[in-house]
């Protein structure tokens, strides 16, 4: 890619400045004046290339003043040979457009697809030098020349070191690390083994605590078993006692009783049973002695019953009337009774009279009515009842006939009433006609109109042309055939309603087809067009209208049909007169027919009042009598009927009645009794009496026959008393000899069953014992035994009780015992059932051994890791050269094979440059005391090589700032050489403001030279652009024969002056302000500004240098015209401890001690071809001392990486001493002599120790 | 006389040591009358309670049930032989960790060799050591039939059957659990018509697997052999063998108690003729197995499914073997070496962690209690003399790591950083520690640095 054309539109202080031709030359050197625009057009050319930066108008440091746009074009020329054009211009929003043959495409403000994977970045950092930037490199880039450049990773199958040790020192880390931070898998295992260890101690105590409960368990049931013992001890002698002593005392009871009633039965000659044969004779005795009283006392009773009273004996003669009245009694009772419910009855009847009456009857129902009522036939009034109600409805039924006849009337009257009159159906004919004759014009005329129209449409032509002829040919003749035709058809209906009806008709269209004939010849005749015929035809249907009062938009033929239906009305007027005389004729006769009817009926209701005038029925049962009547009659003729029966049969009760009472008062009267009440009421009493006298009688007869039999019985009685009593006596003297004492019977008796019972309890208590006991026998042999081995059975009862107590405490002891026993069991089971001690050993031994591992995974990791490193150190040493060689060669080029040739080494884990003369003899570190130019020059020579390597599609144009102010006229002519012969491979566009330098460089090979615009002469026109000068070489050259030596020095003065205004703040404002929104703008703040162009040096680059020295020291060293001067004085160069010293900074290296999250890094940078990946950082062992000594022997173990690390912070300490040996070879003169023939500008440097 | 000059002056009468024995005529041995050979069971470092090196708490606890079904079956055994005694040469229980449930276990199994007229005698180890206030001395052992050496000094035991002696058991015990110097001070040369047994807990040098032991009451075969005992019964090395050409033997761990201790355990059953060898038979008693399973040739074995199949092929031989108990239960370790298609996935924790578990759930019915996966082995199946030698990372990588098996100034230079696995040892420590760290680390340089294969 070389760039053939530009054209700045307008951009920070250029306008309108443009150069063409520029792709033949490979070294184009552009040359101006302090502010001419060289930091401009270098950043105009960036923005071509990649676009706006900032691309915000706002902000971007170069947006020209007055409000211009910012905009510009290039034209590039390829490898290829195809041209490329590029415009960019931003108005609001950056714009881009590129331009490949015909093919145009908005680009924005993307970069330039030529360019790769080259960033703004790396293009800056590499191919647009400056010389504040020879020698900084900032991370990124120097990241991408490691990557891309010195590391050993660039196969694609392959991963970097980078990503390799990341990625395994990420897993290490994940496993352990030293520090306790995190919660890695080591110590997650720590942890864990921590809470198994605390579980363990607490598995010792329970193990302990195991023991202890062993011991305890161990004691309690030693207590335990001795208690136990002597319990059963004890209880054994209790249970024997227990077991033996009841059947021992039962034998000695039993022995006892039997023995004391032994001793009083040996005289025992009694019954089993004494007492009872006692109390049998005492009871025998008053047996006896009860019998004898008794037979007395029954004889005196019989005796008395023998004899009757004299009112028993009255009664027992008026026998037979006593029973016959009695027998009569009930019958008298119910006859009574009888009477009674007669009573009831017939009352009952009455009021079933008296109520029928009332409703039946006017007035009351007396004698005379209740006689004729019984002698009513009823048969009789039911024949005419029956009359009657035949007679009733025959007048009802004449009445409907002779409404209906009315009605039939009305209707013929109505029907008449609507047929019109004589003189209105005159009218109306009148009115039909005209009717019609206005409906046959109005359709000659709409015929004449459609005719006549020229505006209608063709089916009108049609109609009309149909009506004209036969207007001339059939028009007369179809009126006439109709009329007559109509007329004909009357005459043959005949009858005057058809002439009525058909004639008007017949007539009307007779006169229609003659007016229209007439008025067919008068047009004909006349020869008027049909417009006039409208006309008359118009004026005469509005004639007829006004006559028929009808408005224009009412159409004739619903009127005509109207007046032809009301006319067709008039036919049935004879019909109906007929039909009125007839209706009127039924209606005389049907009131005829209901006066006879009604005459009827009264008649038959006068014969049913006659029959029954002798009572008094009510007139409105007689106004209507029907069946309801005479069935009421009925029903109260059979009430009377039933009375008289009742009547009849009561006097016949109440007779015999009155006859019983009459008997009993006799009877009373005969047995002198006086009665209180009815006579039959007595018929009771008398009865009881004569069965009571009666019973007495019999009594009487009946002790009489058992008086001798009882006097018998109290003989025999007697002597068996007198027996009972002496053999009761003879017993109860036996018992008495019994008690010795008192000689009683009574006590005799209690003696002996005393002896008895004993001898019975005897029996009882053995049975007992043998059924309690069934082992008695043993029991008893055994207690014999132990009585006659002296053991105590029978203890006493506070021995008993003593025992027992004791008893109950050792059991109550034992159970205490026991309880505590199965305790403390209790819980050694539990604490057994928990986790022992070998469990969470083995649990710990595992842990352990997973810990192990896990130490044995990390190890492995790390040293694999370190295996990485090693490798890509080895790598880097064995193929770094290559960039190096391209830079020695450079270099060489440069120094005119002065110097021959750039190396590295490392030292405590940074790489340093040193640079080597062509005797290759000295290898001089690239820092102080190395002259500045020097250095520079160096560093240019490694910056070329390492920008040959960064390339993207196409060979980038190298952009170089003043990159040769340091050079030395020879230097300067192979500097040409060297970017001429760069200048075959890409293009070299030299800023300069150094006309010696132009000069020089112009005279390189297909070199040119383009002016910038002066500053002053943009002063004077208002900052406005001006036209540069591209020359060729043949015009340089030509120019610098006239005034080359002139320009040489105002070169130099111009450049002195230039510098000092630097030095002294010099710089106009808007350069100043430009440079530092560059400085923004670009984010670079890692970029250090040279202090030698910085007037304010930066506070920290003080604190890393010396800062004793730099303040006064700095200004002076940095004219670069003081090097060149031929004494130097000591103390104008003390800035060689100080001068910044233009370093490539290291590559950081990871910290794997840190946690690093890769994704969250604040400083993470994207660019391509770099991956993603975060800034790793050196490990603080392997920080570089910032105090180290450089001429301390290197470490003989160090390993010697390849990469181009110099300690940015390294700082060299010069001693007095030092500064002695260095600074008189500093002022060596460039006469002078000199070993090696070294460059004046050159400083000798200590050799270098390796 | 002390066992020293018994052992200095000459051998007693009828002494029956191999080198008497070897200087008796023939036709004086065969003129001895024939009697009934002394049969017994020699077993040691049961280690009942012992901690199993285990994570999971539920195949721990199986494990520790494993180990008390191994002893309950040493004690059918002694009584389906219906031998003379049990030799349990030391190590029974571990001291501290017993349980008491496990000691009424064993009283319980002891008795029943006592009820049956079985003596047992038992040497206390390091790990039950029999001093005063330890655990041994606190359980109350039988009464009859049952000895236990409690300390360094030898004990003679006549064991009978019947009314007869048919052995002699000299032995002794640990006091403590660090017994550092030799047994063999006072012991008692053989001695008696009967075979004599000598009953020993002791780190014999050179025996194999004698480094993963503490070096206690340490001898040499020539001492035990030279005790003139018929039979050295040993106890203290898991691993069972027979030392020299003597009839010396380890019998090995009654059941393996960790992953190294692999292989059919169990005791071994041993008649003592009166004259002649005796005759060593090993039983296996073990119902719980620890094997590693080595699975080589992965290259091409791609996902999990295959991974399984390969590694329930090489159990299905395992399963095969004669030794091989019926109901057998296992311990597989599954040793994953070698180029493997699954590289990468092995590396994941979770991963193998969880094919582990498969694996178990797999093959559980078969009688695995566990399953532990190591990867360390595992690399990419690449072909590494392709990259050996070559200009790029890899291949100085492979160049750094085959110097670094001699290369002791690279080995240090490299180890700057802190080691998890060797924190605090000198630099000859870490160096010897990184040098384990060497095998296969090629493979490992090529997995880190490869990105997918080989091209």
């Amino acid at each position: 890619m070389r760039l053939d054309r530009f054209h700045v539109d307008a951009f920070g202080t250029l306008k309108r400045f443009e150069g063409r031709g520029l792709a033949s030359h490979p070294l184009v050197v552009m040359q101006g004046e302090n502010e001419a625009g060289k930091s401009t057009f270098l950043e105009f050319f960036t923005s071509i290339l990649f676009g706006f930066s900032p691309a915000d108008r706002a902000t971007h440091p170069y947006m020209p003043w007055g409000g211009d746009v910012l905009e510009g074009q290039a034209s590039f020329t390829m490898s290829d040979g195809k041209s490329v054009q590029v415009s960019r211009r931003m108005r609001h929003a950056p714009e881009g457009k590129l331009t490949e043959g015909s093919a145009e495409t908005a680009i924005g403000n993307k970069p330039l697809s030529h360019l790769g994977t080259v960033t703004r970045r790396l293009y800056r950092s590499f191919h647009a030098i400056s010389p504040t930037e020879l020698g900084n490199l900032d991370d990124d880039a120097w990241q991408a020349v490691e990557e891309r450049l010195l590391g050993g990773s660039h196969l694609p199958w392959l991963r970097t070191s980078r990503e390799a040790t990341l990625r395994i020192e990420g897993h290490a880390s994940e496993l352990w690390r030293e520090e306790p931070r995190g919660r890695t898998r080591s110590r997650r295992l720590q942890l864990e083994l921590r809470r198994l260890r605390r579980e363990r101690a607490i598995a010792a105590d329970r193990a302990r605590r195991l023991a202890q409960l062993r011991e305890l368990i161990a004691g309690k049931a030693w207590h335990l078993q001795g208690a136990e013992e002597q319990l059963d001890e004890m209880k054994t002698q209790l249970q024997r006692a227990e077991r033996l002593l009841p059947v021992l005392r039962g034998m000695q009871e039993i022995e006892e009783l039997r023995q004391r009633a032994n001793e009083r039965l040996q005289r025992d000659d009694f019954p089993a049973d004494c007492r009872a044969q006692v109390a049998a004779l005492r009871q025998a005795v008053q047996a006896r002695a009860a019998e004898c009283e008794s037979l007395t006392q029954e004889i005196a009773t019989a005796e008395m019953r023998t004899r009757l009273s004299e009112a028993d004996t009255s009664i027992i003669t008026a026998e037979q009337e006593i029973r016959a009245l009695v027998s009569e009694a009930a019958v008298h009772h119910q006859d009574l009774a009888h009477l009674n419910d007669l009573d009831r009855e017939r009352d009952a009847q009455e009021a079933v009279l008296q109520e029928r009456a009332a409703q039946l009857f006017t007035g009351p129902l007396d004698a005379r009515a209740r006689d004729a009522l019984s002698r009513l036939g009823l048969a009789e009034l039911a024949s005419r009842i029956k009359a009657w109600e035949d007679a009733r409805r025959q007048p009802d039924l004449a009445e409907e006939t002779v409404r209906q006849a009315k009605e039939a009337v009305r209707g013929c009257e109505l029907d008449f009433e609507a047929i019109p009159t004589i003189d209105t159906e005159r009218k109306m004919r009148q009115r039909e006609e005209q009717l019609r004759v206005l409906q046959s014009r109005e359709d000659v005329l709409a015929a004449l109109k459609k005719e006549v129209d020229p505006t209608k449409g063709q089916p009108a032509k049609k109609l009309v042309v149909p009506l004209k002829k036969p207007s001339k040919k059939m028009g007369r003749a179809l009126a006439l055939i109709a009329g007559a035709g109509l007329a004909g058809v009357a005459a043959a209906m005949g009858g005057t309603s058809a002439i009525v009806t058909a004639g008007p008709v017949a007539l009307g269209l007779l006169a229609a087809g003659v007016m229209t004939m007439r008025a067919k010849s008068e047009i004909v005749a006349s020869g008027t067009p049909d417009q006039a015929r409208m006309e008359a035809l118009q004026r005469e249907c509005q004639k007829l209208r006004a006559g028929l009062e009808l408005h224009d938009f009412e159409l004739v033929a619903g009127h005509l049909e109207k007046a032809q239906q009301a006319l067709s009305l008039v036919a049935s007027r004879p019909e109906l007169e007929r039909r009125l005389v007839a209706a009127r004729q039924r209606v005389e006769d049907s009131n005829r027919r209901v006066q006879q009817k009604v005459a009827e009926r009264d008649r038959a209701r006068a014969s049913i009042t006659e029959l029954l005038a002798a009572m008094p029925v009510s007139p409105q049962r007689l106004e209507m009598p029907g069946q309801d009547l005479s069935n009421d009659l009925e029903e109260m003729r059979s009430v009377l009927r039933e009375m008289t029966r009742l009547q009849g049969e009561r006097e016949a009760v109440a007779r015999r009645a009155r006859d019983r009472e009459t008997r009993g008062g006799q009877l009373a009267e005969k047995l002198e009794t006086v009665l209180p009440g009815a006579a039959m009421d007595a018929a009771t009493l008398w009865h009881e009496k004569l069965q009571l006298a009666l019973a007495a009688r019999r009594k009487a007869e009946d002790s009489q026959r058992m008086l001798p039999n009882l006097k018998e019985r109290r003989t025999s009685s007697s002597s068996a008393l007198a027996t009972a009593r002496t053999e009761l006596a003879g017993f109860e003297q036996r018992l008495a000899k019994l008690d010795a004492e008192g000689g009683q019977a009574e006590a005799g008796l209690n003696w002996l069953e005393q002896a008895r019972n004993w001898m019975s309890d005897a029996e009882k208590l053995e049975r007992a014992l043998h059924e309690r006991f069934p082992d008695w026998r043993e029991r008893n042999e055994e207690a014999q035994a132990a009585q006659a081995a002296g053991e105590t059975l029978d203890l006493r009862t506070d021995q008993r009780v003593a025992l027992s107590r004791l008893i109950e405490q050792l059991e109550q002891a034992v159970n205490k015992l026991k309880n505590e026993v199965s305790e403390l069991s209790l819980e050694r089971a539990r604490l057994d059932a928990q986790r022992g001690l070998a469990d969470v050993d083995g649990a710990i031994a595992a842990l352990q051994e997973e810990i192990q591992r896990t130490a044995r995974r990390h190890d492995r990791l790390i040293l694999l890791s370190a295996v990485v490193r090693e490798a890509d150190a080895r790598w880097r040493e064995r193929h770094q050269p290559a960039v190096l060689n391209a830079a020695s060669a450079h270099l060489r080029l440069l120094t005119n094979e002065r110097w021959e040739r750039l190396e590295t080494e490392q030292r405590d884990g940074q790489m340093r440059l040193y640079v080597k003369r062509f005797d290759n003899r000295h290898a001089v570190p690239l820092e102080a005391p190395l002259s500045r130019g020097m250095r520079e020059q160096c560093w240019l020579a490694l910056r070329l090589a390492l920008a040959e390597q960064l390339d993207g599609r196409e060979p980038l144009p190298l952009v170089l700032d003043d990159v040769l102010a340091g050079c030395d006229a020879a230097r300067l002519e192979a500097a040409a050489n060297l970017l001429a012969d760069i200048g075959t491979r890409r293009q070299v566009l030299m800023l300069t403001t150094h006309e010696h330098v132009a000069e020089a460089l112009r005279n390189a090979p297909s070199a040119t030279v383009v002016h910038l615009p002066s500053s002053s002469a943009k002063s004077r026109r208002g900052g406005k652009g001006h036209e540069p000068k591209a020359e060729s070489k043949a015009e340089a050259k030509s120019e610098s024969k006239s005034d080359s030596k002139s320009e040489s020095k105002a070169e130099a003065k111009s450049e002195s002056k230039s510098e000092s205004k630097a030095e002294s703040k010099a710089e106009s404002k808007a350069e100043s302000r430009l440079e530092h929104k560059e400085a923004k703008a670009e984010h670079k703040p890692e970029l250090k500004p040279e202090p030698r162009s910085e007037p304010r040096p930066e506070p920290k680059a003080e604190s890393r240098s010396e800062p004793k020295a730099e303040p006064k020291a700095e200004p002076k060293a940095e004219q670069p015209r003081q090097e060149s001067r031929p004494e130097p004085k000591p103390e104008t160069r003390p800035e060689t401890k100080v001068e910044p010293r233009v370093e490539l900074r290291p590559a950081p290296r990871h910290d794997v001690r840190q946690d690093v999250r890769p994704d969250i890094r604040p400083d993470m940078r994207i660019e391509l071809p770099i991956e993603v990946r975060p800034e790793p950082r050196m490990p603080e062992s392997r920080m570089p001392d910032s105090r180290m000594d450089v001429r301390s022997e290197p470490r003989p173990d160090a390993r010697s990486e390849t990469r181009i690390d110099v300690r940015p912070d390294v700082r060299m300490e010069v001693t007095p001493e030092l500064r002695a040996d260095l600074m008189p070879e500093v002022r060596v003169e460039p006469t002078s002599d000199r070993p090696d023939n070294m460059d004046p500008n050159d400083i000798k440097p200590e050799p270098h120790p390796a | 006389m002390d066992s020293r000059s018994r052992r200095a002056g000459p051998a007693p009468t009828g002494s029956h040591g191999p080198a008497v024995a070897a200087q008796l005529p023939d036709e004086q041995r065969a003129r001895e009358p024939m009697t009934a050979p002394f049969r017994f069971v020699h077993c040691s470092d049961v280690h009942l309670d012992t901690p199993f090196r285990c994570a999971d708490d539920g195949v721990r606890a199986a494990l520790a049930e494993g180990n008390r079904d191994a002893f309950r079956r040493l004690i059918d055994l002694c009584l389906s032989e219906k031998v003379d005694a049990l030799l349990v040469a030391g190590d029974l229980f571990d001291d501290e960790r017993l349980s008491f449930g496990t000691e009424e276990f064993l009283l319980e199994q002891v008795s029943r060799l006592t009820s049956a007229g079985i003596h047992v005698v038992a040497a206390a180890g390091n790990h039950d050591p029999g001093g005063a206030g330890l655990r041994s001395a606190a359980i109350a052992w039988p009464k009859e039939r049952f000895t236990i050496l409690r300390g360094p000094e030898p004990q003679e035991i006549l064991v009978r059957s019947g009314e007869k002696i048919v052995g002699r058991v000299l032995g002794n015990g640990h006091a403590s659990g660090s017994e550092s110097k030799s047994l063999l001070g006072k012991f008692m040369t053989a001695h008696g018509d009967e075979p004599s047994v000598a009953l020993l807990h002791c780190h014999v040098e050179n025996a194999d697997g004698s480094g993963n032991h503490p070096k206690l009451a340490p001898c040499t075969i020539g001492e035990l052999a030279a005790l003139g005992c018929r039979y050295v019964a040993l106890g203290h090395v898991h691993r069972r063998q027979r030392l020299g050409n003597h009839a010396i033997h380890y019998p090995g761990t009654l059941c393996g108690h960790h992953a190294d201790e692999t292989g059919a355990q169990g005791a071994l059953l041993v008649s003592v003729p009166t004259r002649g060898e005796p005759q060593v038979e090993f039983r296996p008693l073990a119902t719980i197995r620890w094997e590693t399973l080595t699975l080589k040739g992965l290259e091409r074995t791609a996902d999990v499914a295959a991974l399984k199949m390969v590694a329930a092929q090489a159990f299905e031989a395992l399963r095969k073997q004669p030794d091989v108990l019926p109901g057998q239960q296992w311990m597989l370790r599954v040793a994953l070496t070698g180029p493997c298609a699954m590289a990468r996935e092995l590396q994941e924790e979770d991963f193998v962690e969880e094919l582990a578990e498969e694996l178990a759930a797999e093959l559980q019915p078969q009688g695995v209690l566990s399953v532990v996966v190591s990867d360390e082995g595992v690399t990419l199946p690449c072909n590494l003399a392709d990259h050996r030698g070559q200009p790029h990372l890899l291949g100085l990588a492979l160049e750094v790591i085959d110097a670094l098996g001699d290369d002791a100034k690279l080995l240090t230079h490299l180890h700057a950083g802190p080691l998890a696995g060797m924190p605090h040892g000198s630099a000859e420590e870490k160096r010897a520690w990184l040098r384990t760290l060497l095998p296969d680390l090629d493979r490992a340089a090529a997995e880190a640095l490869l990105k997918e294969t080989t091209p």
